[in-house]
Formats: structure tokens, C-alpha cells, sequence
């Protein structure tokens, strides 16, 4: 015990020097902590092949068959480049697979921080906007990934991104989707007390989201209220500026130079910046977090002796 | 400054929590000494749970303040992260990544990286003895292993204070010695205080300090001796028989003493009960399997602060018989 003063001296040394320093290294405290998180993302998904089947999987199915389904009943207005439904729902498949990624990895997110590994990263000095970004950016990167491997198919129904211009731009939008729907799914995930809630979320809202965001009929088909609903969805500007681009071949529109083109992007890009802040503000509330609900304090609930 | 102090690494002072109307710590106040394992106990809903959460900066402390080696960690939570490893009661390993995965990317949470990082993390499986696992993926570890590797996580930024909710729940006896006996020789080695919660009282047996909370008020904080001390003279003598019930019934006629029927037998606490064990065993005859007398255990201690609690948590204190307490008659 008589050594314990001097090392708790040279301990508080340490400990201020290195709140000196920590302002330089801060920076790279902050990358590595969401360089973590993301990496975590893309380890766990490459592990667990069922997701990957869930997720690129489901979409595909539900292209197929809705498009060999509907076949010769499709009419796309004149506007249109694309011919044939599977041609017009490409666009659409991208926002589900972005969309289930998303539901897929932010799901964990109410497990893990109450029992898992998140955890671990509450308690540590890691900043909570990192933990935000590093879980966003890794769903993200998923959804990418997986929307890249779909765009690999659709030269074979006909679809051509020629320029590499157009590739940098679908691969931008495609990002950009991904990011918008895992933000959506972080903040419905944050709060949410189960996975059981989630799921009620995913079927009266997520997927409602996506079936009237122009995937699987035009906007101009719809009835009147049903247009209304639409238009205030920005998904449905996502999938339409994406649809510009892919369309580009076929119709020949220069959609850099439409307008039309511009503000599709620039909703869903604003719908995808207020999503991440309100994720970062959400998450970021300093120390206070409920690790059980506030009226119970989680007490462990089995007495064994 | 007195000198106890002195030595104290962790002073909580004035603690006080509500969930709403209800108040879950009213006014703890108590110190933990520089290199001390340091054992909180309480039934459920005694406050334990949320003096663990306020320690762990996972909720804000008001009014109140807890003083981790000179820091008010109610007001700067970013610093005392960095002085205190959490070892929570659920698991906190992700099964899918490999030891070394998990322990990395905790590492980087606190800015540890290369080098230094790698080492700290070899030096931590082999003193737990995990390094021929460390390339494995956690999901096929057991759960004492699972449970050693998360003391290492919980370690690697070299925290003063390391605190443990209920470390061992889940493991069986053999797992529990081998995580404590591994948790001691790390904490030798690397001089941390730490503080425990656990329903296991006989592992609080080792404990150098104990503090008691019951409905979020602390009624006091000494040796596990001097706990027990506190009840001296009075004695337990535990029975085990083939019927429990008959031997219940025999007993209740001839017998004033406070009991406890178990499924295996019954439990009887007094004062002189030495000198009664003959008549016992006489009574008892051939239906009596074993017999042990002993001095007040930390589990006597505990059941008998909580008896008069209303909560109907500490299951032995539901079935306890209330008789005269002032001893046994023949």
C-alpha cells in the first residue's frame, strides 16, 4: 500500500498529459473509432450469408416476378425510356435492396446496445457521433455493395450505362440512397425498446414507403391522393433521378442539363443530410442513456443463490 | 483529509437517483480503497443496478457526486471513461468477429492502435489464459472463456477501476472458480481496484469490503468477518433428509426455532444450537441423511438484513417459519 500514492501520482501524470495531447490526437482517435464500426458492419455481414441472401435476394425475386408478372399489362407513359416493367422497376430494386440492408443492419442496433457490443462502446470515450457515422457509413457501404452486384445483371434485360460519366453518376446516387435509407433505419432503430417494434415500423412504413416511391408504377398512374402521397415521399425523388440516369441511353435525355434532374437530386440529398444530423443529434445527447427503460431499472432479474 | 482517504481511489458522495416518483439511491455515501476488490450487495431493486450505471457513466448523477481518483466523473464522463473498464452482466462480444477482432476494435475505441495495442493484447490473453484462442471466433468459445475475454476488453486501456455486475451468472461452479482464480492473478499483476455485484454470496467471501444496500439506502460497508461478526452467536444447522415434509412435521412439534424448509431439507437458525444436535439426530432417526452445524455464513447475514424488506425477492426468506427467536426448546 505504500508504493499506491507515488503510482497514483505518476497515474495522474499520465492521465494529464494525455489530455494535453488528446486534442492532436483526437482526430484520428475519432477515424479509427468509426473505421471500427464499419469495418464491424462489413465482417459481420460477409459471416452471416443468410442476410446477404435477404437482402439482395428478396428485391430480386420481387423484380422477377413483378415484372413477369405484370409482362404486357405494364405501360410506362411515352416519357419513359424504359420498355419493359423489369427495365422500369431497376431503379425501384436499388431503393429495396438499399432498403432492406438498412433494416438489416440497423435492427442489431436495439439488441446490441442493450446486451451486446455496443455496449461496451457506450462506455468508452469514443464519441457518439462516430459511433452514428461508423454505424451509417457501414450499412451504407452494404447497401452499395449489394446494389453494385444487382447493376451487374441489368445489361441483361437490356439496361446500358455507356459513359463513365453516367457509372460515376449511378454509383453517387446509388450511395446516396444507401446512405438516406440506413440513417432512416438508425434513427426508427435508436429509441426503439425491441426488434418486435421494428417489424410493425418496416411493414406500415418502410415498405409503404418504398411501393409508392415511383419503384413499381410511375407517379403520373396514380390516383390523385395517391399522387399527393407520393410527391411528399423523397424516396421517390431518389429513384427518379437514379431512373434519369439509367434511362439516358434509351431516351437520350441529357439529364445534367434538366432541371427536373437537379431537383430530384437535390430533395433526396437534403432528405439524406437531415436524416444524418437528426441521427447524430438523436444518439449524440451527451452521457444520458437509458440502458433500461427509465421506470425499471434493468436489475438482474435471476436471484439464483 | 483523514487518513483512510487517503488511500480511498473511489469516494461516492451523497448519491441519490429517482426514476420518477421512485426513488432508487437515497443518499449513499461510501469510499473504496485504492486496490481493494470491493463487493456491493442488495436484493433487486436494493439500487444496485443503478449505482452500477451511474458508476459506468451510462446515466447522469444528480444530485450527488462519484470521485474516481480525484475526477467528479458526473462532470466529465469523456475522462473517467478512460479510468474505468466495465464489465457488464450481459454479454458484450460480438460472436461473429474472432477474440482478437472484438478486442481490437475496442482497443481503437479508446485510440489504441499498432504496437502497442497488439501487445496489450497478447499480455492480457495470456494472463487469462485465452492466447491459444485468440484467432477464434468468439460464438464457439465457452462462456467462461466468453467471459474471461471480456475482462481482457474491459482492461486493455489499463483502467484504475475495473466494475463487474454479476460476472460469473450463467457459469457453472467449475468456470466461476477458474474466472475468479484468473481475475485475482490479474489484479495482482496489474494493481486495479474493482468493484463487484453478484448474488453469489459465497464469492463475495473473498471480497475485502462489503457494502449492503437495501431499498436504495446503504446500511453499511465492513469486512465480510465483520459482517458476519455482527450476528456472532447466532448459528445455523442445515439438514438434509429423505422427507422434508416429515421432517418438518417432527420438528414443528418438539421444536421453537426459526426455520427455513428447502427442497432438500431444512434450515435451522438459533443461538446454542451445538448443544442440541444429539436430541436432533435422535429425533430424526434413520430418515436423516446429513447434518451440518456452522457459524453464521454471508448468505445468513444477507437473508437476515433483508427479512424484514417487503420485497419478496430473496427467495429462503418466503418459506421462513415465524417462531420465537429466542431459541431452542427441548
Amino acid at each position: 500500500m505504500l508504493s499506491q500514492p507515488s503510482r497514483l501520482n505518476q497515474r495522474i501524470k499520465e492521465v494529464s498529459m494525455n489530455s494535453s495531447s488528446s486534442k492532436a490526437a483526437a482526430g484520428s482517435h475519432i477515424t479509427l473509432a468509426i473505421y471500427s464500426l464499419w469495418r464491424r458492419e462489413l465482417i459481420r455481414f460477409f459471416r452471416q450469408r443468410n442476410r446477404i441472401v435477404g437482402a439482395l435476394g428478396t428485391p430480386i425475386i420481387f423484380w422477377i416476378f413483378l415484372g413477369a408478372g405484370l409482362g404486357d399489362s405494364f405501360r410506362a407513359p411515352e416519357s419513359y425510356g424504359a420498355r419493359s416493367p423489369l427495365q422500369f422497376m431497376a431503379p425501384g430494386v436499388v431503393a429495396m435492396i438499399a432498403l432492406f440492408t438498412a433494416i438489416f443492419s440497423t435492427i442489431s442496433i436495439i439488441e446490441d446496445r442493450k446486451e451486446g457490443f455496443l455496449q461496451g462502446v457506450l462506455v468508452s470515450p469514443c464519441p457518439r457521433f462516430a459511433m452514428v457515422m461508423g454505424k451509417i457509413l457501414g450499412g451504407a457501404t452494404l447497401a452499395f455493395i449489394q446494389a453494385g452486384f444487382f447493376m451487374a445483371l441489368t445489361p441483361l434485360i437490356g439496361i446500358q450505362v455507356g459513359a463513365l460519366l453516367d457509372w460515376v453518376m449511378v454509383a453517387v446516387s446509388i450511395f446516396g440512397l444507401s446512405l438516406g435509407m440506413t440513417a432512416l433505419g438508425f434513427i426508427l432503430a435508436w429509441r426503439m425498446e425491441s426488434t418486435q417494434g421494428f417489424h410493425a415500423i418496416m411493414n406500415l412504413f418502410l415498405m409503404p414507403m418504398w411501393l409508392l416511391s415511383g419503384s413499381i408504377f410511375p407517379v403520373e398512374s396514380a390516383a390523385g391522393w395517391l399522387r399527393w402521397i407520393m410527391n411528399i415521399n423523397p424516396l421517390t425523388y431518389g429513384v427518379q433521378a437514379l431512373r434519369m440516369i439509367l434511362d439516358h441511353q434509351r431516351t437520350g435525355v441529357a439529364y445534367l442539363y434538366e432541371t427536373s434532374f437537379w431537383m430530384a437530386a437535390g430533395v433526396f440529398t437534403s432528405f439524406t443530410v437531415i436524416l444524418v444530423c437528426v441521427g447524430l443529434v438523436i444518439a449524440g445527447d451527451s452521457v444520458q442513456f437509458n440502458v433500461g427503460s427509465p421506470a425499471e431499472p434493468s436489475e438482474p432479474s435471476d436471484s439464483k443463490k | 483529509m483523514t487518513a483512510s482517504s487517503l488511500n480511498s481511489l473511489v469516494r461516492f458522495s451523497n448519491l441519490t437517483h429517482s426514476y420518477g416518483d421512485r426513488r432508487a439511491l437515497d443518499g449513499v455515501s461510501f469510499e473504496i480503497q485504492s486496490g481493494s476488490l470491493f463487493g456491493l450487495l442488495g436484493p433487486n431493486g436494493s439500487g444496485k443496478s443503478t449505482l452500477f450505471h451511474l458508476l459506468s457513466t451510462l446515466i447522469r448523477c444528480a444530485p450527488g457526486s462519484i470521485w474516481v481518483d480525484g475526477l467528479d466523473i458526473c462532470k466529465a464522463p469523456a475522462e473517467a471513461r478512460r479510468r474505468i473498464g466495465v464489465l457488464f452482466q450481459s454479454p458484450s462480444l460480438d460472436v461473429q468477429l474472432t477474440v482478437r477482432e472484438n478486442l481490437q476494435f475496442q482497443g481503437y475505441f479508446y485510440g489504441l492502435k499498432g504496437k502497442p495495442l497488439k501487445t496489450r493484447i497478447d499480455e492480457l490473453l495470456n494472463a487469462l489464459g485465452v492466447a491459444d484462442r485468440a484467432e477464434d471466433r468468439v460464438k464457439s468459445l465457452s462462456g467462461g472463456l466468453k467471459r474471461r475475454v471480456e475482462v481482457a476488453k474491459c482492461m486493455l486501456h489499463e483502467p484504475q477501476m475495473l466494475i463487474m455486475d454479476e460476472p460469473t451468472v450463467g457459469m457453472d461452479p467449475l468456470a466461476r472458480a477458474s474466472f475468479w482464480s484468473a481475475l485475482k492473478i490479474l489484479r495482482e499483476s496489474m494493481e486495479v481496484t474493482a468493484l463487484v455485484t453478484s448474488h453469489l454470496l459465497e464469492e463475495m467471501e473473498q471480497c475485502d469490503q462489503i457494502g449492503i444496500l437495501k431499498s436504495g439506502q446503504l446500511l453499511g460497508v465492513r469486512s465480510p468477518d465483520a459482517w458476519k461478526s455482527e450476528f456472532q452467536g447466532e448459528e445455523s444447522i442445515s439438514i438434509e433428509c429423505e422427507s422434508v415434509d416429515e421432517a418438518w412435521a417432527k420438528l414443528s412439534e418438539s421444536w421453537q426455532a426459526q426455520a427455513v424448509k428447502k427442497p432438500d431439507g431444512i434450515q435451522i437458525a438459533g443461538r446454542n444450537l451445538a448443544s442440541a444436535l444429539p436430541k436432533l439426530i435422535e429425533q430424526l432417526g434413520d430418515s436423516l441423511s446429513a447434518v451440518k452445524w456452522s457459524q453464521p455464513s454471508l448468505e445468513d447475514v444477507f437473508i437476515r438484513l433483508n427479512q424484514t424488506s417487503s420485497t419478496d425477492d430473496v427467495e429462503s426468506a418466503q418459506s421462513v417459519k415465524p417462531e420465537d427467536q429466542g431459541g431452542l426448546h427441548e
